[in-house]
């Protein structure tokens, strides 16, 4: 019972953190948009795509891990 | 001899796809019943199905075309990126209860979830003349999308568009024999050759060009500032389409018929959960360094006449005719393996849903495999037709494609969440949200800036809602 209520809790979790993937690479990108930043040298539009786009495998392995392995 | 290097890498590559093809049909299937032809069985473990859905996702398209927009208009390529990323997100939640339904009630196709879901024939054939219609002229695409492959990668000294077309042919001899198994096993050395081709020749260029991404944004600021960032008020440049059009297509990825049909040969839904987080590796790792090779060509100054020949024509440049003929034959591989899967596809749509389904469903399992292996000469032969003629009225298919396939999205995704989604909301949101899709693809072009795909949705959400529950009886 309690293995069943952890795995909700946990993929709750994640869902929330997905919802804030899409929020992040939709809604945010207007913030960002910006020709005159840079971060680490990459205009500042780019780096953050590429850093919410390569935090979605990062999320989903975890998420794979919590939710499918380490139970 | 340059164009002798690359040639014969590029047609080693096809035969070995071929043989594997073949074998795979000879080795693996014992008894060809209808769930083998379609799903291999549901029997594929994580390898397999993984790179199979890859090989499927990413078309040659996908390969030359990301690279093209990038060139061509510079941060819109970021809805590649995005879109990609968020339906990653959604199929991992959303694609193992798919699964778990399919296996339950034995579900072979998108069209069979439509008729099992809401009872309807109407709901089913609608579905799968809609996933069959569509589709038409990706095939035919996936055979251009190889002609121009050839026509970089051999130096123009072959006649690129019938070697494209024997290809095709030689594809859909395997889709033929052995259906799903034999697409899936030819996936996983397609898929590899592709990984590495995007990873490789796509990073390889921007360390030897300008030393990492920095050196590379820094070249392209200086030719072409406007580039880096979404500069218009409205169109492809502004920030609303791209949001939009990313959004649009993440929710609109998993309903295409040909990547719900990849999802169903999993042996179960653990599998298809790693292999969804691996396609999300693949995604970063493949697509964004192709893609990059874009802006590579625009640092480095390269005019070019066709702005899709960026990767290819910057191989060939930079490295010669061996690297040339491999990512030659990794760009073919991405057109062949979607080609795969659109005509098993669509032969199944047809054969399963509209044959048995509707024409006669008193049908055999013999019968079925029979018309489904009809339905890949027939497919094949309209593919190969079209590649030949081009007809122009094509491409406004390939422009509504996927605003059209986008409108199922309540039905597909909605309906195996919600109860309460009924048929005739299904149907009316989907009449709405096509009649809309299509105005605002060809009359109003993207209206204010919002991609055509949300404008459908924004009416069918709403009707599919309204009309579901004004038609829900309860039970």
């Amino acid at each position: 019972m309690e293995a069943i209520q952890g795995k909700r809790k946990a993929e709750r979790a994640f869902i929330a953190a997905t919802a804030l993937v899409w929020i992040m690479l939709s809604a945010a990108l207007p913030l960002v948009n910006r020709a005159d930043v840079h971060v680490f040298g990459i205009p500042i539009l780019w780096f953050w795509v590429l850093l919410w786009v390569f935090m979605v495998p990062v999320l989903l392995s975890v998420a794979y891990y919590v939710l499918e392995v380490a139970r | 001899m340059e164009a002798v290097i690359a040639s014969s890498i590029i047609l080693a590559v096809l035969f070995v796809m071929f043989v594997i093809g073949v074998l795979a049909y000879r080795l693996r299937v014992k008894v060809l019943r209808v769930d083998t032809y379609m799903v291999a069985g549901r029997t594929l473990g994580f390898l397999v199905t993984f790179l199979n859905m890859a090989a499927v996702i990413y078309s040659g398209f996908a390969f030359l075309g990301a690279a093209g927009w990038a060139y061509a208009y510079g941060a819109p390529v970021l809805y590649i990126w995005i879109y990609g990323a968020l339906a990653y997100t959604l199929a991992f939640f959303f694609a193992p209860r798919i699964w778990e339904t399919a296996r339950g009630q034995g579900l072979l196709t998108q069209s069979d979830f439509f008729m099992w879901r809401y009872g309807s024939k109407l709901l089913m054939i609608l579905t799968a003349l809609v996933g069959i219609t569509f589709n038409i002229p990706y095939g035919q695409l996936q055979i251009l999308t190889t002609k121009y492959v050839l026509d970089l990668s051999t130096y123009g000294a072959l006649p690129t568009l019938h070697i494209a077309v024997l290809s095709f042919v030689l594809t859909m001899v395997y889709v033929l024999l052995g259906g799903m198994v034999s697409v899936a096993i030819t996936n996983v050395f397609l898929g590899i050759i592709m990984l590495a081709g995007m990873l490789g020749g796509g990073l390889s260029l921007i360390i030897h060009y300008f030393g990492g991404l920095p050196g590379l944004f820094k070249a392209v600021e200086s030719v072409k500032p406007e580039h880096v960032y979404l500069w218009a008020a409205t169109g492809r440049n502004s920030v609303q389409w791209v949001i939009t059009a990313a959004v649009g297509s993440g929710l609109g990825f998993w309903v295409w018929p040909q990547l719900a049909q990849m999802v169903f040969p999993a042996k179960d839904a653990k599998v298809l959960r790693r292999s969804i987080v691996m396609t999300s590796w693949y995604h970063v790792l493949g697509i964004i360094w192709a893609s990059l090779t874009g802006l590579v060509a625009l640092g480095l100054g390269m005019k070019l006449a066709v702005a899709d020949h960026a990767f290819l024509a910057l191989i060939r440049d930079t490295f010669g005719p061996v690297a040339l003929g491999f990512i030659g034959a990794a760009g073919m591989s991405a057109s062949l393996s979607s080609a795969a899967g659109i005509i098993l596809t669509q032969a199944s749509l047809l054969s399963r849903n509209i044959y048995q389904g509707w024409i006669k469903p008193t049908a055999s399992e013999k019968e079925i495999v029979l018309v489904s292996r009809l339905s890949v000469v027939v497919f094949t032969l309209i593919s190969v037709i079209l590649a030949y003629t081009a007809p122009a009225h094509l491409v406004y298919l390939l422009l509504v494609g996927y605003t059209g396939i986008t409108q199922m999205f309540p039905g597909w995704v909605l309906g195996s969440i919600w109860r309460w989604i009924t048929k005739e909301g299904v149907l009316a949101g989907l009449v709405v949200g096509l009649v809309v899709g299509v105005l605002t693809v060809f009359v109003w072009p993207d209206y204010l800036g919002i991609h055509s795909i949300i404008w459908g949705l924004i009416f069918n959400l709403p009707i599919t809602l309204l009309v579901s529950k004004l038609t829900y009886k309860g039970g």
